[in-house]
């Protein structure tokens, strides 16, 4: 037998939903319940799970279907278990953990955010005003020495790239404090690379969402000197929580 | 990515998905632990926390230049030192065929090492 199941999410209901879903290898979706929870999983032949851009991206897909007729923890790609019994089993050892989650999400949408600064151009404008600036250390550094020249073109870069962290940290206040204020909860990475200044994730309630959108698209307006991506909605990837599901590497 | 699922994007997508693309190929969350090239994975790795202790003597050294307490001939020493270990850090990355930002460590919810 090669066949596994395949677990895509974790539902706040048992009801029996009607999902009308096919899973990744064509078998329909099906919800198992245990309490007041279910999972939707389908069943897979074992070779079938590619790790693939395609497979990943049907996997989504098949979440975000979903995700349109209940609220859902979405499962980590190629979740795969022998059979219901242990489906069932992984809802009895984690449910109380599902349940802090699923409350947690209820009613939220996530929404992504990336933005890009123009690195080179903020580093030319600080360096223009660093230039006027007099170092407090600069004569003890003069000379014809080359190490003492190594120690001013350092100092120099630091103080360059401490000007530079300054400026990051008011624009990504400026950003993320407005929409943070939007939405219900939020994560972000400031400076994932020199060009990315934030990488934000929100979770807005969903009565809420058209005032985020609206909110964002005239944050983008005034700051015409960044570049936006504002994804979503999503299933709530980045706001699940729990020491154990990491143990496991469950959700 | 799904084009419906893009609310609002201010240029090209092609720019954000570079970046991503940078991000993925410098950090992977794993050593390679392909025998052919076992050594240079290694070598990322005791680099990269070279790499972090010389950037933590740098930022001190250059504190201590600043606030202005140095003897001329203890700047002089600091300077060299620096100096010929940026050198080596060079030399050792060249060996290596490692580029500056491969020299970090993705530390999970933590986010980067550098």
């Amino acid at each position: 037998m090669n066949r596994l199941k395949c677990i895509y999410a974790i539902l706040d209901s048992n009801r029996n939903l009607d999902l009308d879903i096919k899973g990744l290898d064509g078998f329909s979706v099906n919800t198992l319940a245990y309490k007041d929870i279910s999972a939707a999983v389908s069943d897979i032949e074992k070779d079938d799970l590619k790790v693939n851009k395609e497979c990943a991206l049907s996997y989504g897909r098949i979440i975000e279907s979903i995700m349109e007729r209940c609220t859902l923890l979405p499962v980590r790609f190629g979740t795969l278990v022998k059979s219901d019994r242990e489906v069932i089993g992984l809802l009895e050892e984690y449910y109380d953990d599902f349940v802090i989650n699923l409350r947690q999400v209820k009613g939220k949408l996530e929404y992504g955010l990336k933005v890009l600064w123009d690195v080179e151009k903020v580093n030319l404008q600080i360096m223009v005003l660093s230039g006027k600036e007099d170092l407090k250390s600069l004569d003890q550094l003069k000379g014809d020495s080359p190490y003492k020249g190594y120690l001013l073109k350092k100092l120099k870069e630091h103080k360059l790239e401490e000007a530079l962290v300054k400026k990051a940290q008011e624009i990504i206040e400026d950003i993320h404090k407005p929409l943070a204020e939007l939405s219900f909860l939020n994560k972000f990475k400031k400076m994932t690379t020199k060009k990315i200044i934030l990488d934000a994730a929100y979770l807005v309630e969903k009565e809420k969402k058209d005032v985020f959108v609206q909110g964002f698209k005239e944050l983008s307006e005034r700051r015409q000197d960044l570049k936006f991506l504002l994804t979503g909605p999503w299933p709530p990837y980045n706001f699940i929580e729990s020491s154990n599901f990491k143990k496991e590497t469950l959700v | 990515m799904d084009e419906n699922k893009v609310l609002v994007n201010s240029d090209s997508i092609d720019l954000f998905a570079e970046e991503l693309d940078r991000v993925e190929n410098a950090l992977p969350r794993r050593i390679n632990a392909d025998p052919a090239k076992v050594e240079k994975g290694l070598a990322k790795l005791v680099l990269t926390l070279v790499e972090l202790i010389r950037k933590l003597m740098e930022k001190q050294a250059m504190r201590r230049v600043e606030g202005g307490s140095l003897t001329d001939e203890e700047v002089e020493r600091i300077g060299e030192t620096l100096m010929k270990l940026e050198n080596k850090m060079q030399e050792l990355k060249e060996v290596f065929g490692l580029k500056d930002e491969e020299l970090n460590l993705n530390l999970g919810p933590l986010g980067n090492l550098m």
